[in-house]
């Protein structure tokens, strides 16, 4: 293991290990729910649309 | 005699100065170009980007440094975000968003296939300081612009970020080539001969110009680093959908949009010197980013399946995996692989929306990134 790391310090890799564990962990969890919060916003929205501006159309019609 | 040689010397002083690491990029530059041109993948962007790696790597190169050309450009256009933000108009300009707004649900397949970015960033984290994890990680976006803005904004050190910018766009082009063997490991072939008859809805013209509206509002309340992201994108399918910017429209799906490509491609190049491409770390970085496309790919089908699990009406997997922004090529590959599998299956409308709304994904994604880390 030390070999590897010595390896990759040559190569200008620096072995970060678990110290960032919890924080990687963190931002995955945050990112796929933040994107999952965002994009079911946006499918209501866009139902809603549909809805409203196919309603206006049958009114005007 | 002296001044013959003398002259000969500084004539040839080039030759002495080039190193093997510069060879070595010449060759990557000349294989960049060939897949261009002989294989045809994504040559507007491999093309430029194969040639600038040769010209930056002649020794002494007068395109790069103080003065040079490529550097000014570079200044100009990708230091600041410029470029890609301004190829974003014709990328929106370009899009139709009618497919997936006949079938809005199709987005959340789009949300699914972004899982490669996240995991590929935990991943880079045991390597990596976190911003040049999360820059890595944003190759799985599968978005050219996209990365370039966040590993940019995120500050990725030189290296790292030319590696990123090659992997992205090269991956985007080899796209045909690695979703299939993950798909096909992933599906049985009962599940990829799934038939989804495509019932096109009434989609008004009022929905299609408040959609790009109401997203860059709702993505900028929530995550506001994405504003220019999603705002430039949103921007030119506004123009397009408008109805009253035919011209303005074309401009920017055609001249536009080439004439930035050219700029982006052969610029991207500076960021290709030897010494700071040609080590381990590059190497670690194209791996990476294929990784995260494999994670995107597997994401989006199994996502897919999941839904299957609690669904009447079955969806073919396969379409999750369009999910990932490269656009149209994958919507493309999933549907040459359904109709291969029954030839009566027509899967492109679902491919296109599900591709469509991966765009999207790709972008907030880039923005919540831009969000948690700045």
């Amino acid at each position: 293991m030390d070999k590897i790391m010595e390896f990759l310090a040559t190569q200008g890799i620096e072995w970060q290990g678990t110290s960032q564990l919890m924080e990687s962990l963190g931002a995955m969890a945050q990112g796929m729910l933040g994107i999952f919060i965002v994009i079911a916003a946006i499918v209501g929205v866009t139902v809603l649309l549909n809805t409203v501006t196919s309603k206006k159309e049958d009114k005007d019609e | 005699m002296d001044f013959i040689i003398d002259f000969l010397a500084d004539l040839f002083a080039s030759f002495g100065a080039l190193t093997w690491k510069q060879v070595v990029m010449w060759i990557i530059g000349g294989v960049l170009i060939f897949l261009a041109i002989k294989k045809e993948m994504e040559p507007t962007l491999l093309l430029p980007m194969g040639f600038g790696a040769i010209l930056v790597n002649i020794p002494f190169s007068g395109a790069i440094g103080e003065h040079g050309a490529l550097t000014e450009l570079f200044e100009a256009g990708i230091s600041n975000e410029l470029f890609p933000l301004i190829l974003f108009i014709g990328i929106g300009a370009m899009i139709d968003f009618g497919p997936l707004l006949s079938n809005p649900k199709l987005m959340f397949f789009g949300a699914a296939a972004q899982f490669g970015i996240f995991f590929t960033m935990f991943i880079a984290s045991f390597f990596f300081p976190i911003l040049d994890a999360a820059s890595i990680g944003i190759i799985g976006a599968a978005d050219g612009p996209t990365a370039i803005v966040v590993s940019q904004r995120l500050g990725a050190s030189p290296g790292v970020r030319a590696a990123i910018m090659v992997a992205a766009y090269s991956y985007m082009a080899l796209v045909p080539v690695i979703q299939p063997p993950v798909i096909k490991a992933l599906t049985t072939k009962k599940e990829r001969q799934i038939r989804m008859p495509y019932e096109p809805k009434e989609v008004t013209k009022l929905t299609r110009i408040l959609f790009p509206i109401v997203i860059t509002v709702i993505a900028g309340l929530i995550a506001p680093d994405s504003v220019s992201l999603v705002g430039f994108l949103m921007f030119g399918n506004l123009i397009r959908e408008c109805g009253v910017l035919n011209s303005l429209s074309d401009t920017a799906q055609n001249v536009l949009a080439n004439l930035i490509t050219i700029f982006l491609g052969i610029t991207i190049a500076t960021q290709m010197v030897a010494d700071q491409f040609i080590n381990f770390s590059t190497l670690l970085i194209i791996g990476l980013g294929l990784f995260a496309f494999v994670f995107d790919t597997a994401a989006g089908v199994l996502f897919a399946k999941l839904i299957n699990l609690f669904s009447k009406k079955k969806i073919n997997p396969m379409i999750g995996a369009t999910g990932i922004s490269a656009f149209p090529m994958s919507a493309r590959v999933v549907h040459k692989m359904g109709l291969e599998e029954d030839p009566q299956n027509f899967l492109l409308m679902h491919t296109i929306g599900v591709n469509v709304s991966g765009q999207i994904a790709s972008v907030i994604a880039g923005g919540m990134i831009l969000n948690m880390f700045l």
